[in-house]
């Protein structure tokens, strides 16, 4: 089946409900959840394991007080209530993949309840809103308030709670590891155990982008916390999504089917997108949605039936008798809540307030830890002149050198050569006009490339710009001379003729003429 | 003895946990579960009036947690020692259709 109608078509008609269900592995810590093994991601298969992870007769699991801590960060960071009193509870199923047949998470009661996050939504991510424009800044529906650029979007958090990771599985003969027409797999229990911390989303997000973003921001406060690498390819960060439709104005919940592998930002949006799509048409033909289980293929662009849920799976939930119940004490989260570091929102916050910043530019520079780190470096190097330098640098940043991070995978900031230093003298240059933000920009790819100062390049390339009036004034002299006609049409109206003015003046440079004096001068001399 | 299990209930639960039994031996474990769930009967007629329920088994223990600290386990060798088959270091199962639990 293939989606006719754009998203935006469709959400004209229905209106999506879609919940999010988020793994994330606590890579950062040193052991296993329930035993001393050792975490490890690419290990040799079967080097990490013990009678507890194996799930051997008799073995007795003991929580790892770290991932404790962990997962009361997390609630913490993303205002969750945390509960002090809770336990862990056995979850029954047979796969080879969970050794002990059942897992260790938590019953009704999990560490974190009652959270949530508010998103920013705006740019071309508000436009999947259902008429955003019908409403006035600062007025509000549902869980949305608008804003100047887009709108904020209120999102319920239900409940963070403590797991463990199965292990990992290759399947043999079908397939690419695929499970089709496999004849024999391969089992590892290295991850088997790993602490897993399953945040659930309340139904509160409309639009594949409002679950990206969402994504996005929990990703940047578990980095923020440091409970986890979240890499969605290596797959220590994981999404699944319910979705639903209902016509707009209708209050009940339609069928909802549970979307898996959406493992990057893109296939979350897109695969929601496709799914959306999908229903839509077949309930606009008449169809019905089956409760089930699609798996998103992003070569393909559709989703596909895993399986089809004809009962509630019954697993049996009861008690784990091997795991005492948890208590907390007002000092274990107090301890926690010292840890707590400053989190992006309000990094953001800070930058906007302190450095003159738009909330835009705040918060696409906290987008990522390490330009944050960067960008606070430059300020402190830029010391009396910070406010001045901010918004330049917050270009450099956002632009320059995100793009150069885009284009180069896997390379991090601090390994290159453009230093906090580097930042402030090449946007120093830029400030005194000696360079324009044309040659800015081939400095910065010269300092990636040669790991040169700046000043240097620009010393060693001859790039200055000449900003000097009576040189510029004696080129802008001989150009008007030698266009006397076209000078004639400018004062008769042509004034777009300026263009070309400031081209032949530019030409006349070989480049290096500052276009604000140029201008200026040329504005003088016509008048 | 009263019936608590049927036959049938009794191939559901080992369905359940996986366990083989054969037509003789479903027979002889539906007597003998009945005869557990009978013998638990006592319970069933104390006064509770008034009582707490035990909300957990280990009772008045709590917070029990040990320092994130790597131990070493098994080797590879003997993480391996009781499977049947393996290959290239992990243990080799027959191809299993369908998913685990949803994590
Ligand atoms: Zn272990």
């Amino acid at each position: 089946m293939s989606a006719v109608r754009s998203l935006e078509e469709v959400l004209v008609d229905w209106e999506a409900v879609i919940g999010l269900e988020i793994h994330a592995e606590l890579t950062t810590l040193e052991t296993k959840m329930f035993c001393n093994c050792k975490l490890e991601f690419g290990a040799d298969p079967n080097t990490h394991t013990c009678p507890v992870c194996l799930g051997l007769p008799g073995a007795l699991p003991v929580p790892n007080r770290a991932a404790i801590e962990s997962i009361v960060l997390a609630g913490l960071a993303t205002n969750c209530d945390i509960e002090k009193r809770s336990m862990f509870y056995r979850k029954n199923y047979m796969y080879p993949d969970m050794p002990k047949n059942f897992q260790t998470t938590q019953g009704p009661v999990a560490f974190c309840m009652r959270g949530h996050l508010d998103l920013d939504v705006d740019g071309p991510a508000a436009k999947e809103r259902y008429q955003l424009d019908k409403l006035a800044v600062g007025e509000e529906r549902e869980n949305i308030i608008r804003t100047d650029s887009g709108y904020k979007a209120h999102v319920g958090i239900t409940r963070i709670h403590m797991e463990e990771d199965a292990g990992k599985m290759v399947h043999l003969g079908g397939g690419e590891g695929r499970i089709a027409g496999a004849t024999h797999s391969l089992v590892d229990y290295n991850r088997a155990g790993t602490p897993l911390i399953e945040l659930v989303t309340e139904p509160d997000l409309r639009t594949p982008e409002e679950a990206r973003l969402f994504m996005q921001k929990l990703r940047q406060i578990y980095l923020a916390i440091g409970i986890s690498d979240c890499s969605m390819e290596e797959g220590s960060l994981r999404c699944d999504g319910n979705v639903s439709l209902r016509r707009r104005g209708a209050k009940e919940f339609g069928t909802k089917t549970e979307l898996k592998n959406m493992n990057s930002f893109k296939n979350l949006h897109d695969g929601l997108a496709y799914e959306i799509c999908r229903q839509a048409e077949v309930l606009e033909e008449g169809g019905q949605i089956y409760q089930e289980t699609r798996h998103w293929d992003p070569t393909q662009k559709r989703t596909i039936v895993m399986r089809v849920k004809e009962t509630a799976d019954d697993y049996r939930l009861f008690p784990e008798p091997d795991l005492a119940p948890y208590d907390l004490s007002d000092e274990f989260i107090e301890s926690v809540r010292a840890k707590l570091p400053e989190l992006p929102e309000q990094k953001a916050l800070r930058f906007a307030q302190d450095f003159a910043l738009s909330a835009y530019d705040a918060r696409h520079l906290v987008e990522h830890r390490e330009t944050a780190a960067f960008f606070e470096k430059c300020m402190q190097l830029a010391g009396a002149d910070a406010a001045t330098l901010s918004k330049p640098i917050a270009n450099l940043i956002i632009n320059d050198v995100t793009a150069y991070l885009n284009a180069n995978e896997g390379v991090v900031l601090a390994d290159t050569q453009f230093t906090p230093a580097r930042a402030i003298e090449l946007v120093r240059l830029l400030a005194d006009d000696t360079i324009s933000s044309k040659q800015a920009k081939e400095v910065f790819s010269a300092v990636m490339e040669e790991g040169l100062d700046p000043a240097a390049i620009v010393e060693a390339r001859g790039m200055k710009q000449v900003s000097d009036t009576g040189a510029i004034e004696a080129v802008v002299d001989g150009v008007l001379a030698a266009n006397p006609d076209k000078v004639e049409q400018y004062k008769g109206g042509k004034t777009g003729l300026i263009g070309f003015f400031v081209g032949q003046c530019m030409k006349e440079m070989k480049g290096q003429g500052n276009p604000k004096v140029i201008n200026e001068l040329l504005a003088k001399k016509l008048s | 003895m009263t019936e608590h299990l049927s036959e049938h209930d009794v191939r559901d639960i080992a369905e359940y946990v996986r366990i083989g039994l054969t037509d003789d031996e479903v027979e002889q474990m539906t007597v003998d579960l009945n005869a557990i769930i009978d013998s638990l009967r006592p319970i069933t007629e104390y006064e509770l009036d008034g009582v707490e329920p035990t909300f957990h088994p280990i009772g008045t223990l709590s917070n029990v947690m040990r320092d994130d600290m790597v131990v070493p386990g098994f080797s590879q060798e003997v993480a391996l020692e009781n499977a049947s088959k393996t290959q290239d270091g992990s243990f080799l199962i027959p191809s299993i259709l369908g998913e685990g639990g949803d994590r």
